[in-house]
């Protein structure tokens, strides 16, 4: 081989051919991390946003309840307020002012 | 002997022809260039692949014309850059898979914020009503008053004439500041909920304030009757009262809903200020109370007609009526002794030349109410009791 100069070129372009392969490698390696990671962030993404629909469901459900047991509670409540008005009313018909009671 | 001699001249001669083998070089090149990473590389990394593949045939070829060493060269070559090929094919895919990601990260981002929002208004709303449920449970139905002596039935008298005054003054209030102006909604019931401070629901309960205000006026009597005579409503009173403030004050929170900012408390604020400095140089202090910020004036009629000094005065406070449209304006006119029905129009007449004053407010935004000695400031017949409330009504809460 000695003198042989064209096996020389040959040989040098080898190395330098493994050598950017090695460099590719390493590239394509990285580069899978970042889509790995990318990858992983949209699962993370996406199951916070299915919780977050589900609660907002739950939510929602939650309102349209509360807002059936209010509507039920504030009549109740001006129900009872309105007693107290009918109950006066009775007490008006009923009894005329009492006399002074005589203190000891 | 002969034989093996034999044997051995052909062996030599059979080897001696036999022909080179292959270099494995360039058999893992071949087997390379069918491997699916070397269609990857086909696909995406084109340049370097048909470099590769030109190597290979380069390395074929030298095993046809020699050295043999040069066809394992061209055969490693091309392996090395079959595996570069294949290294970019990763590269490429990987960042395509990465760049959809993104993508889909951003879009799954605005998604979750928009629920997130949607969400975090949600849970306000829950908060909010869970608090108004908890009110309406815990709230104690108000009792019913029990009969009581003369004396205490007259005291009662007292307070509900206060009472109806002020339940005037409230209703009136929140009338000037829309209330009543839509469609009453039907009664309510404990299957439909309704929002309280919607248009039609504050007309309907506006309606029925004032009907309990009627009612109770009307209980009241005549100004001269003889106190004790009968049983006084007092919970009528209250309830009435009480009815007229819950109506003004949801009326106030929806026109802080449609006006979206709270710049009412900052607007009254400067008007009480403005108020206060107009006050330190005519000698009069406003205060603030649930309707408004108030201006209360003496001494302001000269027989039938308002005075010079309170002319001045009312023209004063009319400008700063004009500097803030926002707010109706209420005149309330109090005696210091009970007034008989007949001298009431008189008094009713005063009050309204008052409020005539106030010209840059539109009639529709300004009520007067002639409170007699219902609302006196200070106890007995004293003549601190005689004065003239201007009140500012606040569009919105306090």
């Amino acid at each position: 081989m000695a003198g042989d100069a064209d096996g020389a070129r040959i040989l040098s372009r080898v190395s330098l051919a493994w050598a950017k392969a090695a460099t590719a490698i390493v590239r394509a390696t990285e580069t899978e991390k970042r889509a790995d990671a990318a990858q992983a962030k949209v699962k993370d993404l996406r199951d916070k946003v299915e919780r977050a629909k589900a609660l907002l469901t739950e939510t929602e459900s939650r309102k349209g309840q509360l807002t059936t047991e209010i509507a039920r509670a504030e009549l109740a409540a001006k129900q009872a307020s309105g007693a107290s008005v009918e109950g006066e009313k009775k007490r008006l018909e009923k009894s005329p002012p009492k006399k002074q009671e005589k203190r000891p | 002997m002969k034989r093996s001699l034999l044997f051995a001249v052909a062996f030599v001669v059979a080897a001696g022809c036999a022909p080179v083998p292959t270099p494995r070089a360039v058999d893992d090149a071949d087997a390379a260039s069918r491997s699916p990473a070397a269609l990857e590389a086909k696909t995406h990394a084109a340049q370097v692949w048909a470099l590769a593949e030109r190597r290979r045939l380069e390395a074929h070829a030298a095993l046809d014309e020699g050295p043999p060493a040069r066809a394992q060269f061209l055969a490693e070559e091309a392996l090395a850059t079959y595996q570069e090929g294949a290294a970019l094919a990763r590269t490429v895919k990987a960042a395509r898979r990465s760049e959809t990601a993104s993508a889909e990260s951003e879009k799954l981002a605005a998604e979750l914020a928009v629920v997130d929002a949607a969400l975090k208004i949600a849970s306000a709303d829950v908060e909010a009503l869970e608090l108004r449920l908890r009110v309406a449970q815990g709230a104690e139905p108000p009792g019913t008053s029990r009969p009581a002596s003369p004396e205490r039935e007259a005291a009662r008298r007292e307070a509900a004439r206060g009472l109806l005054v002020q339940g005037r003054l409230l209703c009136g209030a929140a009338r000037l500041l829309g209330a009543g102006s839509a469609k009453p909604a039907p009664p309510a019931s404990d299957k439909t909920p309704e929002d309280p401070s919607s248009g039609p629901v504050l007309s309907r309960d506006l309606a029925e304030a004032e009907q309990r205000l009627s009612e109770l006026d009307a209980a009241l009597g005549a100004p001269g009757e003889k106190p004790g005579a009968k049983a006084t409503p007092i919970d009528l009173a209250t309830r009435a009262r009480a009815n007229c403030l819950s109506v003004l004050t949801r009326t106030r929170r929806q026109s802080a809903a449609a006006a979206s900012g709270g710049t009412a408390a900052s607007s009254a604020d400067s008007l009480l200020s403005e108020l206060g400095a107009m006050g330190q140089k005519a000698g009069f202090s406003p205060s603030r109370d649930e309707r408004g910020v108030v201006v209360v004036l003496r001494d302001v009629f000269e027989g039938d007609d308002v005075g010079a000094r309170a002319k001045s005065l009312l023209e004063q406070l009319d400008r700063v009526a004009a500097a803030h449209a926002r707010f109706a304006v209420a005149v309330v006119v109090h005696t210091d002794k009970p007034v008989s029905a007949a001298d009431k129009a008189k008094w009713e007449a005063r009050a309204a030349k008052v409020a005539s004053r106030f010209g840059s407010v539109p009639e529709a935004r300004r009520l007067t109410v002639f409170a007699a000695d219902a609302l006196p400031a200070a106890t007995g017949k004293n003549a601190r009791n005689t004065r003239v409330e201007i009140v500012f009504i606040a569009p919105e809460a306090l």
